[in-house]
């Protein structure tokens, strides 16, 4: 009777357990302490074995779990770093040491990532696979710093190099607008619009050394709060300064258009295939 | 007219040919200045047209290329947007 009581008690306190299991979360440190008590309580006692399978059901299903959700974001940073590994390596003016700088830096963190891929696969105990966990988290403020930081150094590389792409058209629409002028033609728009497509791309120019001044010393947080808002308003300075500088290109290139279409309304080619046919000057 | 003399005004005549010839030759470039071909040349200056075909080629290249360093901008601007605003995927620990 006494026997039959206490083996009632303890199927109900595992039962009770079992669904505590499902309904909280953070799940796996729950999970440990649970599972613990249960195969205490079953063990000692030698009852509710089929309660206890569940619960180690449950518990291995949540693990997999665990592991799944793991994998996907250790997957993911590592496409973002390789993505933006590429990237820089294929900038054009970032120097060579700043370029195996921060080719370093991520393949240290695909390597890492890696790495923990591969212990993480390899965890059987909960505690273990805490840790692991717990690791990727706290990495992802490393993962949060660098990979804006590696994108806003590669789009400003690409400013500069449109930038320079946009001094030499100016240029030589400038000798287009000038021989326009020595054959008497109005050319006061033109100059207008040269001079704006000029102060654009050197605007570009400011924004783009800015936001790299703003983001490439931005070291990781290390748990520090401080410094982690610090970070975010910087990279989010920097953004700024990058949309403005794209900005500033985009008006210029709309300057470009404007000049050659005011050249070619003057009689002026500025097309090739056009003169083959003719139907400029015609 | 004897016929020494008539020698005499062939050998002439022949001399002045070409002494005429060497000259208009030597002259070449200062005849050239008047000739009808610069005058085409310069009825196609502006604002009729300037024909500098290697340096047309080369604006069109120029708006190409940055036609295209401006599209691929837009995708580097993206990716920053999408570098500042990332969610991870939530884990449990």
């Amino acid at each position: 009777m006494i026997n039959n009581t206490f083996a009632k008690t303890a199927a109900a306190c595992a039962t009770s357990a079992a669904l505590l299991l499902g309904a909280v979360t953070p799940a796996l440190a729950q999970v440990g302490a649970v599972n613990t008590s249960i195969d205490t309580t079953v063990e000692v006692n030698a009852v509710g074995t089929g309660v206890n399978a569940d619960v180690k059901a449950n518990v291995s299903v949540r693990i997999g779990k665990a592991k799944e959700r793991a994998n996907q974001e250790i997957d993911r940073r590592v496409v973002a770093l390789t993505e933006l590994k590429a990237r820089i390596e294929s900038a054009e003016r970032i120097s060579a040491s700043g370029k195996a700088s921060m080719s370093a830096t991520l393949t240290s963190q695909i390597n890492s990532l890696s790495a923990l891929k591969t212990e993480i696969a390899a965890d059987a105990d909960l505690e273990s696979l805490k840790a692991d966990i717990k690791s990727i988290t706290q990495s992802y403020r490393i993962f949060a710093l660098i990979v804006p930081q590696g994108h806003i150094a590669a789009m400003s590389d690409r400013m500069t190099t449109t930038a320079d792409l946009m001094v030499s058209l100016g240029a030589k629409l400038k000798v287009k607008i000038d021989e326009a002028k020595t054959a008497g033609a109005d050319v006061t728009a033109l100059e207008t619009a040269l001079a704006d497509l000029n102060a654009k791309v050197a605007d570009a120019r400011v924004q783009a050394t800015a936001a790299v001044t703003l983001s490439s010393s931005l070291t990781p947080d290390q748990g520090d709060e401080a410094k982690l808002q610090a970070n975010k308003k910087a990279l989010a300075d920097a953004r700024v300064k990058l949309r403005a500088g794209s900005e500033a290109l985009r008006t210029a290139r709309q300057d470009a258009k404007t000049i050659v279409q005011e050249l070619k309304s003057l009689g002026i080619e500025t097309n090739a295939s056009a003169s083959a046919s003719g139907s400029v000057n015609q | 007219m004897s016929p020494f003399g008539k020698f005499v005004a062939g050998v002439i005549v022949v001399a002045a040919v070409i002494s005429g010839i060497y000259l208009s030759k030597s002259r070449g470039p200062v005849s050239r200045q008047v000739a009808p071909a610069p005058s085409e040349t310069k009825g196609k200056t502006p604002p009729a047209g300037i024909v500098e075909s290697s340096a047309n080629a080369s604006i069109d290249q120029n708006m190409a290329t940055i036609d295209s360093e401006l599209s691929a901008l837009e995708k580097d601007s993206s990716k920053v947007d999408e570098g500042l605003n990332d969610k991870p995927v939530e884990q449990t620990e």
